[in-house]
């Protein structure tokens, strides 16, 4: 049965290119528009890509959420975002990676293989 | 350089980086001559502010360019948006170094003829040559009047477009 990855972006053009990059190598993928979205559609995901600016729930707020509702998911952020406070609070949340877009499908897919075990 | 010159430059310069990470080849070009016709029919618009400085970036791609680059499934208004949205991402790291934070607002898509924007100060376009099509960003962007755009190592550490940390 196929993985399933939540991917979690306001932007429709990026899940689409990670949504095709990741159903193309036999992954599943469920589409979330921001935090709160994806909140309800975690149950099933192995792990989640995540953008960090987004309106309503943004990135963090969701890694932080998932950490407090005691969740083991591997969160990855995908973003346009390189402060280092940034990265730093993501990790100190519970994020596994951070990816500065654009991403390369390569690197994408060895990050996925690797957390959605 | 002036802080406006520096921006421009900056904003330049991320235009190039980010369209050839897209295969399009960019080239910085000269901008358009006073009452050049640019016909321009798709256009992202993105604000962004910040305690140092605050503004608007337009976005607009020759059609061609914009298809060569479209992701598979995507539509041209949603790709043109995200192209806005990473190119004022990288502009905004690119302003980390000099100690300017800046948030950005959602992208707004607005498709239509003739598109002609009108800019405080009359500043002309920025445009890049993307092989046969080009593209063009007008940055409206508006310093506090104490700030002095100095480029520091210790802020540097920005993570780079396209690089992967894993924790």
């Amino acid at each position: 049965m196929p993985k399933k990855i939540l991917v979690i972006d306001d932007s429709p053009a990026i899940r689409q290119q990670v949504s095709l990059c990741l159903t193309s190598n036999g992954f599943e993928v469920i589409e979330a528009v921001d935090g709160r979205d994806a909140l309800e559609k975690t149950g099933a995901a192995a792990m989640a890509i995540c953008d960090v600016n987004m309106p309503g729930m943004n990135g963090i707020e969701f890694v932080k959420e998932m950490a407090q509702r005691g969740s083991t998911l591997p969160i990855v952020m995908l973003t346009t975002e390189g402060r280092p406070e940034l990265v730093a609070e993501a990790k100190k949340a519970g994020a596994k990676g951070w990816m500065v877009k654009p991403f390369k499908p390569e690197q994408l897919l060895q990050v996925v293989n690797r957390l959605a075990a | 350089m002036s802080n406006q010159e520096l921006l421009r430059s900056e904003m330049s310069a991320c235009g190039v980086a980010l369209f050839d990470a897209y295969g399009l080849g960019a080239q910085q070009s000269e901008s358009p001559r006073a009452g050049e016709e640019l016909d321009l029919r798709l256009a992202a618009v993105i604000g962004f502010s910040g305690q140092k400085v605050r503004g608007t970036l337009m976005l607009a791609i020759d059609e061609g360019a914009l298809r060569r680059s479209l992701p598979p499934g995507s539509e041209p208004r949603d790709w043109l948006a995200e192209l806005a949205n990473q190119l004022l991402g990288r502009f905004k790291n690119r302003l980390a170094r000099f100690g300017v934070d800046l948030t950005i607002s959602t992208p707004l898509v607005i498709l239509g003829e003739r598109l002609s924007p009108s800019v405080r100060g009359a500043t002309s376009p920025l445009r890049w040559a993307l092989g046969a099509d080009r593209a063009h960003a007008w940055l409206d962007a508006e310093l506090a009047p104490d700030v002095t755009l100095v480029e520091s190592k210790a802020m540097a550490e920005v993570t780079a477009e396209g690089e992967l940390l894993l924790f």
